[in-house]
């Protein structure tokens, strides 16, 4: 099962709207120059419905995403509730997939890390959703093997 | 009220007690655990009266540690709040005695509405 791009921004419109509370706006604009210094989550889905979803955010929107989840202020948060808090947002897009399938699969844990550039898959992704919350850019990924392949895990 | 969250995310942890706090159960005392297995330790030495719980959880997943929960016999008021869904996860909680199941992303009304009908039972 393959999910396309009009599903994934649904999904991601319901985490940042309904319950974060922050605006999710889609843009067809590439949101992330090269050389962004980013927190990259991603989580793998094995099963039924097989792929890995990646989230892209450049480390203004990780503080903005993490100072709503803590109600705290940027200069308050930690390093690791950054993290955390991107990884939740990974972790509820990847879920969401997962529920798509009728059939059994099994999410990940999300891996979370920091990079000064995209993350290097081996192939294109399936589908990608730029959008802007609260204002500020993400980055959506979703690789899904083709038939007859593999993913591999984070 | 006490209220036990078990969810390896701290964000997470953070947003389900902010939005119990706006349901119907309003302040209440909140307990945390990181996953199952620290869920467990609480639940003995906090006695609260409703848990709530991820389900994908290292060390010990949510489903897990309901199930050890309701082996030793406690009837505590049991909630998944989880981006795990779909019919089987669904099917599995309840049959291993959850008394409900709240997809991520939730609101405060869909936790009430989920509560409610336990509380009163309670």
């Amino acid at each position: 099962m393959y999910v396309d791009r009009e599903t994934m921004d649904q999904i991601i419109g319901s985490v940042f709207e309904e319950m974060l509370t922050m605006s999710a706006e889609f843009t067809c604009e590439q949101v992330l120059a090269p050389g962004t210094q980013r927190v990259i989550a991603s989580i793998s889905i094995s099963g039924e419905i097989d792929g890995i979803v990646v989230v892209e955010v450049p480390m203004d929107t990780a503080v903005l995403i993490a100072g709503t989840m803590f109600a705290s202020p940027p200069e308050d948060l930690l390093e690791e509730e950054i993290h955390d808090a991107v990884g939740e947002i990974v972790n509820m897009l990847g879920g969401n997939v997962k529920g798509l399938s009728i059939g059994d699969s099994q999410l990940s844990l999300p891996c979370v890390s920091c990079d000064a550039d995209s993350i290097e898959m081996e192939v294109p992704p399936t589908g990608t959703s730029c959008v802007l919350v609260g204002g500020q850019p993400m980055k959506v990924s979703w690789y899904q093997p083709v038939r007859g392949t593999s993913s591999s895990s984070c | 009220m006490k209220v036990l969250i078990v969810d390896d995310s701290k964000a997470m942890r953070m947003i389900v007690g902010r939005t119990l706090s706006q349901t119907d159960v309003g302040k209440c005392t909140v307990v945390e655990a990181v996953n199952g297995a620290e869920g467990l330790q609480k639940l003995q030495a906090e006695q609260p009266d409703i848990v709530l719980s991820d389900w994908n959880m290292p060390e010990m997943t949510g489903i897990q540690f309901l199930q050890k929960l309701r082996e030793s016999g406690s009837r505590v008021i049991f909630g998944f709040i989880t981006s795990e869904t779909g019919q089987e996860i669904r099917d599995l909680a309840i049959d291993s005695g959850a008394d409900f199941i709240i997809r991520k992303p939730f609101t405060a009304q869909t936790l009430n509405t989920e509560l409610q009908p336990c509380l009163a039972k309670s």
